[in-house]
């Protein structure tokens, strides 16, 4: 059974929340994180679960970018790297 | 996702523009913001020498890998601030792409280490001069690169400064409103007397994301990490600002830095002000002979009293 994503996850707290049986590995760069979730879900979803602003960030599996619309599998891992900086 | 222009699987969705784009051809809509940009601009003309300031990241190096692309001859500045590791992993970034991309197209890349020619790294010289890390190391790399340019016979100075960069420091600028600013917030900068190189920013029509996005597809490899003294830096807190209007109405950021730009153009705030009220207000530091409002520049004051301190 798919469990849904809801409430948008704290991404400051140490320990993320996970979920039961997660599958689908998600690194966040700048600042580093490792959180899991089960899929499967949209990238525009996954993004919103994340409370994280969709001109900020790119959604990368393997090397290559993720449009928002793409379905995120339980077997894939991504990387969502942050690609604003201060200077 | 299918590409707007061709029947190949979308890489990017543009928000702003409403379209979404192959890894082909996003890479060509950059390359012609960047081409229309420095052509409206005036920024530098096809036999210019170009020297681009990098730092190993996303919008340095894709910019010096976009000018090289388009046939200019444009070689680089690194200037190591001497940030522990961060500045190592930058420097390698630096140094892989001179290796691996510029070298093979005629690039030099000239590097300036602050340990050994201003005696310590930018934090240390901060915590000298009772000066914000950041203050001082905007300092040092205008100095550094305005000077390189001058010296090495540059016809143009170009930085990475991309959209978001833009709209955020006009975003600060007006909210504080520090107008005096704005006559110089033009991707163009004249010569505007002896001893100022030309400046210009051709990533001012693109944002941060497709920045990063353009290395992402092109496999430019940069620094992902944020430099460790930008912690709590205003310009973050503007930038997520106006990502969270941009999320809202697509196009804000554009529309904001644009109109400025149009703005400013229509009540002729030229090069040609700009030089006049350049040459009014400046003059030769009594140090190092490089343009100043006061005798002696902020970099010869920073020096002389870090001598004094070491």
């Amino acid at each position: 059974m798919t469990t849904r994503l809801r409430q948008p996850l704290d991404l400051q707290s140490s320990s993320g929340p996970t979920y039961d049986d997660p599958t689908l590995k998600v690194h966040l760069t700048n600042p580093h994180k490792d959180i899991k979730i089960q899929g499967p879900t949209r990238v525009r979803e996954l993004l919103q679960h994340l409370n994280l602003t969709p001109e900020a960030y790119l959604v990368i599996r393997g090397d290559e970018l993720v449009t928002e619309d793409e379905v995120l599998h339980d077997s894939d891992s991504i990387e969502i790297r942050g690609v604003i900086s201060g200077g | 996702m299918r590409c707007k222009k061709c029947p190949h699987q979308a890489a990017i969705k543009l928000q702003r523009h409403n379209i979404a784009l192959c890894k082909t051809c996003f890479t060509e809509f950059v390359h012609t913001q960047v081409a229309r940009g420095i052509k409206s601009q005036q920024m530098f003309a096809p036999t210019d020498r170009i020297l681009v300031a990098v730092s190993g990241g996303k919008d340095s190096l894709t910019l010096w890998g976009i000018l090289l692309k388009l046939g200019y001859q444009t070689d680089a500045l690194y200037v190591d601030l001497g940030i522990g590791d961060y500045s190592l992993q930058s420097r390698q970034k630096v140094d892989y792409f001179h290796e691996t991309v510029a070298r093979a197209l005629g690039a030099k890349l000239h590097i300036h280490t602050l340990a050994e020619n201003e005696g310590a790294g930018v934090k240390e010289l901060a915590t000298m001069m009772h000066r914000p890390t950041c203050s001082t190391c905007g300092t040092m790399k205008r100095y550094h690169f305005n000077r390189t340019a001058i010296e090495k016979d540059y016809d143009v100075m170009a930085t990475g400064h991309n959209l978001d960069d833009e709209a955020a420091r006009l975003l600060g600028n007006v909210l504080h409103w520090q107008t005096k600013f704005l006559d110089k917030q033009t991707p163009t900068l004249p010569a505007s007397m002896d001893g100022f190189a030309k400046k210009v920013k051709p990533l001012y029509r693109l944002t941060e994301r497709e920045m990063a996005a353009y290395a992402v597809i092109n496999k430019i490899s940069y620094i992902v990490e944020e430099c460790p003294m930008a912690k709590g830096s205003k310009m973050l807190v503007y930038k997520d600002v106006l990502n969270r209007l941009e999320a809202e109405s697509p196009g804000t950021k554009q529309t904001f830095y644009w109109k400025f730009l149009d703005k400013q153009l229509k009540e002729a705030t030229s090069a040609a002000t700009i030089t006049e009220k350049d040459q009014q207000r400046l003059h030769p530091c009594q140090t190092c002979a490089q343009p100043t409002s006061t005798d002696i520049c902020t970099y010869c004051k920073m020096m002389a009293k870090a001598k004094v301190t070491a």
